[in-house]
């Protein structure tokens, strides 16, 4: 495998700025790594420009919809060119585009587990806007042995965690309480909300991938856009929780 | 009979008469979130009960994306 040897000289000034920072074996590792990105808007706009950018080598990415009006004020990936293109397929030649050697899978589907079982990643990243769709992704992760960088967003709000199997609760068990839940329709998102908690998540996968510093694992970090505040609430990984849990 | 429950974001209040996080939830309007609960780091379930003194943090969590 070709990039198994190193990296080339356009890889080294292409990534100049950071490989003082994780240097060549990090780099390597980025671009050894496979994430599935699940949803392509405001979250996964951010998630994956950025993972594209560092150079992590592979991306799946995952969603059903096209690009509409209303996604544009957020979704940073698309812009009005591509109203009523499938977003897994703009979101691929922008991607390439930004990094010429990533290797990037569009998949223009329902997030289901007959499609996600079949891809192996590192990395699953939750960019998704509902909560069955994120339940049978957390079910995949589990089922994979993988981690599941899970965020979400509404109005000026949002948080982070991070889910590893045998470490943390799944997501089920952690956002146990089904009930009828009550979302505005349409979803209301201040613009740069998804964009704070989407690079957030980017950060927590290539803190994975690369292995340095801490994770969101067994911690809840909740953005306050409107009262500026980062807070981190810790749990305890409790054996009772991963009863609830898919396997 | 009453519990501290913080909201983060929101901050602090006392809630009388309750014995259980299900029962806080209806009594604070969170019924049929999506929620965390936690009391000492612990994730607790809607059939926890509660005791006089407790202190609880509810995080009803986003779905969007």
């Amino acid at each position: 495998m070709a990039e198994e040897a190193g990296l080339s000289d356009f890889e080294k000034e292409l990534y100049s700025r950071q490989l003082g920072l994780i240097g060549t074996e990090g780099q390597l590792k980025l671009k050894r790594a496979r994430v599935l990105v699940a949803g392509l808007g405001g979250l996964g706009s951010a998630v994956a420009i950025y993972l594209a950018a560092m150079g992590v080598g592979s991306l799946v990415l995952v969603d059903r919809e096209v690009v509409e009006l209303s996604n544009l004020q957020r979704q940073v990936l698309y812009n009005l060119e591509d109203l009523g293109k499938p977003k897994p397929l703009v979101a691929a030649e922008k991607l390439r585009r930004i990094n010429p050697h990533l290797r990037v899978e569009a998949l223009h589907t329902e997030v289901s587990e007959e499609a996600l079982l079949k891809i192996d990643a590192d990395v699953y990243v939750d960019a998704l806007d509902n909560w069955p769709a994120r339940f049978t992704l957390d079910k995949v992760a589990w089922a994979k042995g993988k981690p599941l960088v899970h965020g979400g967003v509404r109005g000026f709000y949002g948080q982070v965690t991070v889910i590893v199997p045998g470490v943390t609760p799944c997501l089920r068990a952690l956002f146990q309480f089904t009930g009828e839940t009550r979302e505005e329709t349409p979803l209301q998102v201040f613009p740069t909300t998804p964009g704070i908690i989407g690079l957030i998540e980017a950060l927590e996968t290539a803190k994975i991938i690369l292995g340095v510093g801490s994770t969101l694992t067994n911690k809840l970090l909740i953005f306050n856009g409107l009262q500026p505040s980062f807070e981190i609430i810790e749990f305890k990984p409790d054996p009772k929780m991963l009863e609830k849990c898919w396997s | 009979m009453a519990v501290k429950v913080r909201v983060p974001g929101e901050g602090e209040r006392m809630v009388e008469g309750v014995s259980s996080v299900r029962e806080l939830l209806a009594k604070i309007g969170f019924s049929g979130e999506e929620v965390v609960v936690l009391k000492n780091g612990l994730i607790l379930t809607e059939e926890d009960p509660l005791e006089d003194g407790d202190e609880v943090v509810v995080y009803v969590v986003k779905s969007g994306g």
